[in-house]
C-alpha cells in the first residue's frame, strides 16, 4: 500500500511536472537551411528533407506560424474548412485544403524541434469534456502529430539501432496516460496497444498503470492492453524468452490484481504447444469468476486455433455463466466457421450440451458463412432455446420469406410457446425482420402474434410499439 | 376491485406468518446489471491512403468492432427464508452492434464521424422475474 500511495505521488508529480514542462518548440523554430541534405538513401533521416524540399515548393500560407501553438491553431482552422467543404458536399474544396493541411504538418515539423512532445504536452492540457468540433479536431489534430512523430522516431531506431529517442517518448505518454480516460485511450489504446513501440524500459511504468488500476477503474482495460502488448514486444524482440515470461506469468496467475491475473491466464493460455492449458482452466474453475471466464474466452476464440478454442470455450462455459460465452462464439464464428459447424454437427448428433449449441448457431449465424445452421438447428435441434437462438438468425440473415414463415412456425408450435418468455423471444425476432424493410411481413406476423394467449404485456406492448413503427403504406395509423 | 386488491394484499402480509406453503419455491429476484462486453478495436483512422512526409499514419479512434449489451434485469435465486416465488414478467433483449469504419480521404476530419454502425441484431432473449408471496399461490 506504501509503495501504492508512493507510486501515485510520483505519476501525480509526474503527470503534473510532464504537463508542466516548458515548451521549448513553442520559440526556438529551427532555420530550415540547417536542416539535412538529400542523399541518395532513402533513409528515415530524410524524410523530414524530403519534406523541406516539398515546403520550399509549395505555396507557403499567409502570415506563417512560428510557434507550436500557432501551427496548431493553423491545422485546427485547416480542419474545420475541410469539415465545413465536406458538409456543402464541396469534395473538391476539401481535398484541396486537406492537402494544404499536409503541407502545413510537414512544415511544422521541419521547422520545429521534437513536435510530438509539444503534441503530448498540449494533449494533457485539453478539457477531456470539451466536445466541440473544435475540441474534437484539436484533439485528432495533436494526436496525429504525436502519432507521427513516435512513427518517425521507430523508423529512426529501425536504421539506427538506437531506440533511447522512442523509449523516451513513450514513458512520457505512460506517465500521462492516467490523467483522464479519454487520454489514455488516445494514447494507450490508439497508440501504444498492439504497437511494438513498449520495450524492456517501460516494463515498470507498465506493470504500475496495472497497479494504479485497482484505484482507477478506467485504467483497467488500457493496463491490461499494454501489459499484453509488452509482453509480446518483449517475446517477439528476444529481450526476454518465452520462458522466462511463462514463470513471471505463472506467478501472476493467482494475483490478487484482477488485472495482472487476466493477463497472465491469457500469456499462459497462448503459449505454444498449449501445454499451460489445463492449468488456466483449473485456475478459472477454482476461481468461479464469471468475468475472468468471459476474458479467457475472448482470448482463446481470438488466438487458439480453432478446435483448442473450442474445448477452451466448452470447459469455461459452467463458470462463465449462460448467455455470457456469446461474444466468443461471435468471434469464433467469424474466424473459423466450419470448425464451429461440425462441432455443432457433433453436438446435435450426441444430443449433449444444448447451452453450448445455443451459442454455436448465434455464432456460425451471424457471422458471415450464410443461415443454413440456423436453419438445420430450427428444424432439427430438439432444444427448445437452440430452437430460439436459430430463430433470430433466421428472422435477421435469411430472405423475407424464409424469416416470415420461420416464425409463423414458431407461433404454431405449442411446445415452443408453452413458456411465455418464448413468445417474448418472437416479438424480439419480429424486430430483426423488420430490420429488412418489409412492413406487411412484419404486420402479418405482428397479427397473429398479438392474439398469443400466452404473450405477456410487457412484451404486447413491445409488439405495438413496433407494429406502430412499420406501418405498412396504405394502412395508416 | 378494490376488495380484490385489499384481500390480496392483506393476504399478501399475513398468510406467510401463518405458516409456509407446501408448494412454495422460495424464489427472490436477483438483479443483474446492465453487461456491456465490446472486442475488437478497428483501426477507425480512415486514413489508408494517407501519409505525412513519407510516414504512413495510422492513427486509431477506439471503435469497437462489435458491442454485445444484455440490458439489466432481474434473474431469479433461491432464498429458503422468502417465503416468496418468481415469474418471469417480460423479456430483455440481448443486442450485437456492429460498427464499421467509414473512409474518410481527409487528414484532420473530425475523429467522431468515422466510427459508424453497420448492424444492430437481437442475438437472444433473456427473462426478467417478478416476485410474489408465496400466499398468492394457489394451494
Amino acid at each position: 500500500m506504501k509503495h501504492l500511495a508512493t507510486w501515485v505521488f510520483v505519476v501525480g508529480t509526474g503527470i503534473a511536472l510532464w504537463c508542466a514542462l516548458p515548451d521549448t518548440s513553442k520559440a526556438v523554430p529551427i532555420d530550415v537551411a540547417s536542416a539535412p541534405q538529400p542523399n541518395d538513401i532513402a533513409s528515415p533521416e530524410s524524410i523530414d528533407t524530403r519534406a523541406t524540399e516539398r515546403v520550399s515548393a509549395s505555396v507557403a500560407e499567409s502570415h506563417d506560424p512560428r510557434t507550436f501553438d500557432e501551427w496548431i491553431e493553423r491545422l485546427v482552422a485547416l480542419a474545420l474548412e475541410t469539415r465545413a467543404a465536406v458538409e456543402a458536399d464541396d469534395f473538391d474544396e476539401a481535398r484541396e485544403v486537406d492537402e494544404r493541411a499536409r503541407v502545413a504538418i510537414e512544415r511544422m515539423r521541419a521547422e520545429l524541434p521534437d513536435t510530438e512532445e509539444s503534441a503530448l504536452h498540449a494533449l494533457c492540457g485539453l478539457m477531456s469534456e470539451d466536445e466541440t468540433v473544435a475540441g474534437t479536431a484539436r484533439r485528432r489534430v495533436l494526436g496525429l502529430v504525436l502519432e507521427l512523430g513516435l512513427r518517425v522516431r521507430w523508423q529512426r531506431f529501425e536504421y539506427s539501432g538506437d531506440r533511447a529517442r522512442v523509449d523516451r517518448l513513450v514513458e512520457a505518454m505512460l506517465v500521462s496516460l492516467p490523467q483522464d480516460e479519454p487520454l489514455a485511450e488516445l494514447l494507450g489504446l490508439g497508440l501504444l496497444a498492439d504497437e511494438p513501440f513498449l520495450g524492456p524500459s517501460h516494463e515498470r511504468a507498465v506493470l504500475d498503470l496495472v497497479e494504479l488500476s485497482l484505484r482507477e477503474p478506467f485504467l483497467a482495460r488500457v493496463a491490461k492492453a499494454l501489459l499484453t502488448t509488452l509482453w509480446q514486444n518483449l517475446e517477439e524482440s528476444g529481450a526476454r524468452t518465452s520462458g522466462n515470461l511463462a514463470s513471471l506469468a505463472l506467478v501472476y496467475a493467482d494475483d490478487s490484481n484482477p488485472t495482472r491475473r487476466i493477463c497472465a491466464l491469457r500469456h499462459l493460455l497462448t503459449s505454444r504447444d498449449g501445454r499451460y492449458e489445463h492449468f488456466v482452466m483449473e485456475r478459472v474453475r477454482q476461481s468461479r469468476d464469471s468475468d475472468l471466464a468471459v476474458a479467457v474466452g475472448i482470448t482463446a476464440a481470438r488466438e487458439l486455433e480453432p478446435r483448442a478454442a473450442l474445448r477452451v470455450l466448452e470447459q469455461l462455459e459452467p463458470v462463465a455463466g449462460a448467455s455470457r460465452l456469446t461474444a466468443s462464439f461471435l468471434l469464433l464464428g467469424n474466424r473459423a466457421p466450419a470448425s464451429i459447424r461440425t462441432a455443432y454437427e457433433h453436438k446435435l448428433a450426441d444430443q449433449v450440451a444444448p447451452q453450448l449449441r445455443a451459442e454455436m448457431v448465434t455464432g456460425f449465424g451471424f457471422g458471415d458463412s450464410g443461415f443454413e445452421l440456423a436453419r438445420v438447428a430450427f428444424e432439427q435441434d430438439p432444444d427448445l432455446e437452440v430452437k430460439k437462438r436459430a430463430l433470430f438468425v433466421l428472422a435477421s440473415r435469411s430472405t423475407v420469406e424464409i424469416g416470415e414463415h420461420t416464425l409463423l412456425a414458431a407461433i404454431d408450435d405449442d411446445a415452443f410457446t408453452a413458456d411465455p418468455t418464448r413468445v417474448g423471444a418472437i416479438v424480439s425476432a419480429l424486430d430483426n425482420l423488420a430490420n429488412h424493410g418489409d412492413a406487411n411481413a412484419v404486420h402479418r406476423v405482428g397479427r397473429r402474434l398479438r392474439v398469443h394467449p400466452k404473450l405477456m404485456d410487457a412484451d404486447r406492448r413491445r409488439l405495438d410499439d413496433l407494429l406502430a413503427q412499420h406501418t405498412p403504406p396504405g394502412l395508416g395509423q | 376491485m378494490l376488495h380484490g386488491i385489499l384481500v390480496a394484499t392483506a393476504a399478501a402480509f399475513l398468510l406467510p406468518l401463518s405458516g409456509s406453503h407446501d408448494n412454495c419455491p422460495h424464489d427472490v429476484v436477483d438483479p443483474q446489471g446492465t453487461d456491456i462486453q465490446t472486442e475488437g478495436d478497428l483501426n477507425c483512422g480512415g486514413m489508408a491512403q494517407v501519409s505525412v512526409a513519407g510516414v504512413q499514419v495510422n492513427m486509431q479512434a477506439t471503435c469497437p468492432a462489435l458491442v454485445i449489451v444484455t440490458p439489466a434485469r432481474d434473474g431469479t435465486k433461491d432464498s429458503p427464508d422468502s417465503n416468496t416465488y418468481t415469474v418471469p414478467t417480460s423479456t430483455v433483449n440481448v443486442v450485437q452492434t456492429k460498427f464499421t469504419c467509414a473512409t474518410t480521404w481527409f487528414l484532420l476530419f473530425p475523429v467522431g464521424s468515422v466510427c459508424k454502425e453497420r448492424s444492430s441484431d437481437t442475438v437472444n432473449t433473456l427473462p426478467s422475474y417478478s416476485q410474489f408471496p408465496c400466499s398468492m399461490l394457489p394451494k
